[in-house]
């Protein structure tokens, strides 16, 4: 599955092997990014595993996500970080302004 | 001094290495290798089977490449010949891979284990840290200055 993106950006969300074990059949699903550099030759992919279709033996499906919990916890480091420092910035600019108008 | 008959002259085609071009193979080789990174089977690993136990290991895999090619020539002379030309190239890149989970179906059903890389949360963990303890020690040497200013106000 792909969706309809400008011509340097492209995300595709693509299907594995189907596997079966004690009746159970799973399917993984990875999603890609591709960028291609606008003047250069080259880009980067980014491929991640998103989810796994699990159908029981009585044919109950199921759909696992991926959870990639290091980068949830990395992210929320950063957005923290990004708060001090957002929160200090607005403080600081508080300060300046009150040493200008003294 | 060898007779003008003597000399064998191989055609491209005859020549052992005739339609092979290693650069190209190279960097076709280099392409297909940065192309295979967003396959399914770069993020989902070859299952691990043990008994009943079905062990499928899942990874994040990024993959960076970046070329440049360029050529050039020196024309010089009224009549404009060509005296000197070049072409040259370049190009470099990079592959990750981080696991992310791994994906586990026994007897008892389906499951997906998350992967905690430590190593990696104590890293972003101490740049954060030095990154928010910059910033507000900027703010105390900047709240120091201005209560410093109003001292000298008063």
């Amino acid at each position: 599955m792909s969706r309809a993106m400008p011509e340097w950006l492209q995300i595709e969300t693509r299907a594995g092997r189907t596997l079966e074990n004690q009746g159970w059949r799973l399917t993984p699903f990875a999603q890609s990014l591709r960028i291609r550099w606008p003047f250069l030759g080259g880009g980067l992919i980014w491929n991640r595993p998103v989810s796994v279709l699990a159908v029981a033996p009585d044919g109950q499906e199921s759909i696992l996500p991926v959870t990639d919990i290091t980068r949830q916890i990395i992210w929320t480091i950063y957005g923290l970080a990004l708060l001090v420092a957002l929160v200090a910035g607005l403080e600081s600019l508080r300060l300046k302004r009150k040493a200008h108008r003294q | 001094m060898s007779n003008d008959s003597d000399i064998q002259i191989e055609s491209y085609e005859e020549h052992p290495s005739a339609g092979v071009n290693p650069a190209g193979e190279t960097f076709e080789n280099i392409i297909n290798g940065f192309l295979s990174v967003a396959d399914v089977e770069a993020v989902f690993g070859a299952p691990i089977k043990q008994r009943d136990t079905i062990i499928i290991p899942a990874a994040e895999v990024t993959s960076v490449l970046g070329f440049g090619l360029g050529m050039g020539s020196d024309i010089s002379g009224e009549d404009g010949k060509k005296v000197d030309s070049g072409a040259g190239g370049g190009g470099g890149g990079s592959s990750a891979s981080r696991p992310v989970a791994v994906i586990i179906s026994d007897s008892q059903g389906v499951r997906v284990e998350p992967i905690f890389d430590l190593t990696k949360i104590v890293l972003a963990g101490v740049t954060a840290a030095a990154f928010a303890l910059g910033m507000m020690a900027r703010l105390r040497d900047l709240r120091r200055s201005y209560e410093a200013l109003e001292r000298k106000l008063r």
